[in-house]
């Protein structure tokens, strides 16, 4: 049996051996041009900012944008602990002295997430000196000492024996986070004294509440659930980048997206269709899809208002997101690659093939098509940007198309 | 009767230098029930590859229907349905859509899946469960599941590789009875299963390999003979008589 020395010494060896086995993905990313991107946006992020501190409207929501860009940072303290399933067999039995792998993961997990806070929050310090509750230095100090309070916070949730309860305690402390930090940042409308009644009785009533559930003494299921959580999302991130090792999806409903499902018809010519449609829903590759279309509908129609550079930054910019979205969505063709029912099911490698350069380019043309949508604010004039951006819808997906299309055919010479 | 499954002197294995079955001959015909038996490695499941197509022989023929896998590959994978020994399901789909999937793929006509698929729902007492996701499944679900859409196609052979394992007696049974009908409505069936005690009154024939070769086969009865002239003793079940017969001759 390991000593407490020995269990810290196996967390660094893990932690080391996960590094190992992510920098060749990071590579490639890092060679995907994706960073260089990135940069360029960052810089576009950086002109819009400092104009915007120039001359701050006299109106601008400083108080509630500090809020809702400052709190998911306070209350997420994500934690990686690098367990797995057989530990529940190996570990278990010395799980009172495991405090000590414990401690590293949650220092790694403070450390990383308060310097994430610290990072924004000193992007978030110009426009925050112009708000009407500057306090200075002891907002950040207020802030520090509320993430740890939510890191302890955290830890107590992932303790608690049912789901439910966690989810509702969840949402309860991030909802009294927010009330929090905009209370500090409007300090015109909440006196001092009440912002101070209020953020102690918000504290208090949590860690009251923690007190009081009933909690397990070691949350292994859970640890090991949030694990594999993690490292499939990172997987299902490097994906875009790199044929990643089978990692099994994470499923979610999404009983919003069901009606796509639904108009599938039933036929043996679609059944390929079918699955893949499902899986893009459910897995992983929907979600991120999902996000990066609400992310780039947002930066599109920021970009399209302010006609950057004549209104060609729109065009740059749809650009941008449908290779990035329709990269993700091409991750679809290896999600089955190695499924059995592929050699068993009585359907051709042809129509399979078919089929699933069929569903990818409809879903790409569905979420180029809602990329374009918040350009609106310039579809009155600049008809030539216009016309590059409807080119774009039009065809990125059917150049996407093509090159699956080869890539398959390439792949089953290959075969 | 037609036969639905002919294997003619079949060998094979993973690697092209190393058979793991040699000569394997077998036929099956509409309406027939196969046992396929064998110790841990006897070559159940490379065979079992070998007739879906999934493993290319090193020589010999494998028809079902009279068409080979070459001659005509979607023919060929209409003609059967494949219950794994392990589930393998797809994680993202719910228990119907996989029924639904599975009639898409075969052709299934849309009323005749609809119908179906209520009754092996309730029949393998799954309607509640219809629209679980297959992640969220017990692993004697996810066999059910697997059973369901074998069962849901109607092929003229059904290939089952250890059916029992994870199943609760209910579902046993209940995949017992619903072998047993299609076989009366003509459909043949390879079974590979551990649980002798079971398959020995349902079978009409049995194989038992033993390293990749046919040691035994026939009816119970011719079982039962050769086990007992193997051993010199007087053989009466066919636990006995597969010790009998891979044991040593000690029944």
């Amino acid at each position: 049996m390991k000593e407490p020395s020995g269990v810290i010494q196996l967390w660094f060896e893990r932690k080391q051996s996960f590094t190992k086995e992510i920098i060749p993905y990071i590579r490639y990313m890092m060679m995907s041009g994706l960073p260089v991107f990135l940069s360029l946006f960052g810089i576009l992020f950086v002109y819009r900012y400092v104009n915007l501190l120039k001359d701050v409207p006299p109106q601008f929501p400083i108080a509630w944008i500090g809020a809702i860009v400052l709190t998911p940072l306070l209350c997420y303290s994500p934690l990686r602990t690098f367990l797995r399933e057989a530990d529940v067999i190996y570990l278990m039995p010395m799980e009172h002295k495991l405090s000590g792998y414990l401690k590293q993961s949650m220092i790694r997990s403070l450390r990383n997430s308060t310097l994430l806070l610290l990072a924004v929050l000193l992007v978030f310090w110009p426009l925050y000196r112009q708000g009407e509750g500057y306090i200075g230095i002891w907002f950040a100090v207020i802030l520090l000492v509320l993430k740890a309070f939510n890191a302890y916070s955290g830890w107590q949730e992932r303790r608690l024996i049912w789901n439910n309860h966690r989810f509702i305690f969840r949402i309860i402390r991030w909802l009294l986070m927010f009330g929090i930090v905009l209370a500090w940042l409007k300090q015109d409308s909440f006196s001092f004294a009440l912002t101070i009644v209020y953020s102690i009785c918000a504290v208090a009533l949590l860690y009251t509440c923690y007190r009081m559930m009933r909690k397990s003494s070691f949350p292994w299921g859970r640890l090991i659930d949030e694990e594999k959580f993690t490292i499939r999302r990172l997987y299902s991130f490097f994906n875009w980048f790199s044929d990643v090792q089978a990692v099994p999806p994470i499923v979610k409903k999404r009983y919003y997206l069901a009606w796509l499902i639904r108009l599938v018809p039933y036929r043996k010519a679609s059944t390929f269709v079918y699955l893949h449609l499902i899986t893009f829903v459910r897995t992983e590759i929907g979600g991120i899809c999902i996000r990066l279309v609400i992310l780039g509908g947002l930066v599109n129609y920021m970009v399209a208002d302010s006609l950057g550079l004549q209104g060609w930054g729109a065009v740059l910019s749809l650009l941008f997101f449908s290779m990035l979205v329709t990269i993700q969505s091409g991750t679809l063709r290896s999600a089955h690659r190695h499924a059995i029912w592929k050699d068993i099911f009585p359907l051709s490698v042809t129509l399979q093939q078919k089929q699933l350069v069929h569903v990818e380019c409809l879903i790409n043309y569905i979420l180029i098509f809602i990329l374009w949508l918040p350009t609106f604010p310039m579809w009155g004039g600049h008809a030539y940007q216009l016309i590059v951006m409807l080119a774009i819808v039009l065809v990125f997906p059917l150049i996407r198309a093509m090159q699956l299309q080869s890539a398959l055919r390439k792949a089953e010479e290959l075969d | 009767m037609k036969t639905v499954l002919h294997v003619e002197q079949l060998s094979g294995g993973y690697s092209p230098k190393r058979a793991i079955i040699h000569d394997l001959n077998m036929d099956i015909k509409e309406g027939e029930m196969i046992g396929l038996i064998g110790v841990n490695g006897a070559g159940k499941s490379t065979t079992i590859k070998h007739i879906l197509g999934l493993m290319t022989p090193h020589r010999g023929v494998v028809t079902i229907n009279g068409t080979t896998l070459e001659e005509d590959v979607e023919l060929y994978r209409s003609s059967y349905t494949y219950v794994p020994e392990t589930p393998i399901l797809f994680d993202e789909l719910t228990v119907e859509e996989h029924l639904r999937l599975t009639a898409m793929a075969y052709g299934v006509p849309q009323e005749q899946f609809s119908q179906r698929a209520e009754q092996l729902l309730e029949r393998f007492h799954m309607t509640k469960k219809r629209k679980a996701i297959s992640a969220h499944l017990s692993k004697g679900m996810k066999q059910k599941v697997m059973i369901m859409s074998a069962l849901l196609a109607k092929p003229s052979l059904f290939i089952i590789d250890e059916p029992f394992l994870g199943l609760d007696p209910l579902g046993i049974r209940s995949l017992l009875e619903d072998l047993v009908e299609v076989k009366h409505a003509g459909s043949a069936i390879l079974m590979s299963s551990h649980i002798l005690s079971t398959v020995e009154h349902y079978c009409d024939r049995f194989m038992m390999l033993d390293q990749g070769r046919i040691v035994a086969q026939g009816t119970l009865q011719d079982m039962l003979q050769q086990a007992s002239q193997h051993s010199q003793q007087n053989v009466t079940t066919l636990e006995d008589a597969f010790y009998a017969m891979l044991n040593g001759g000690e029944a």
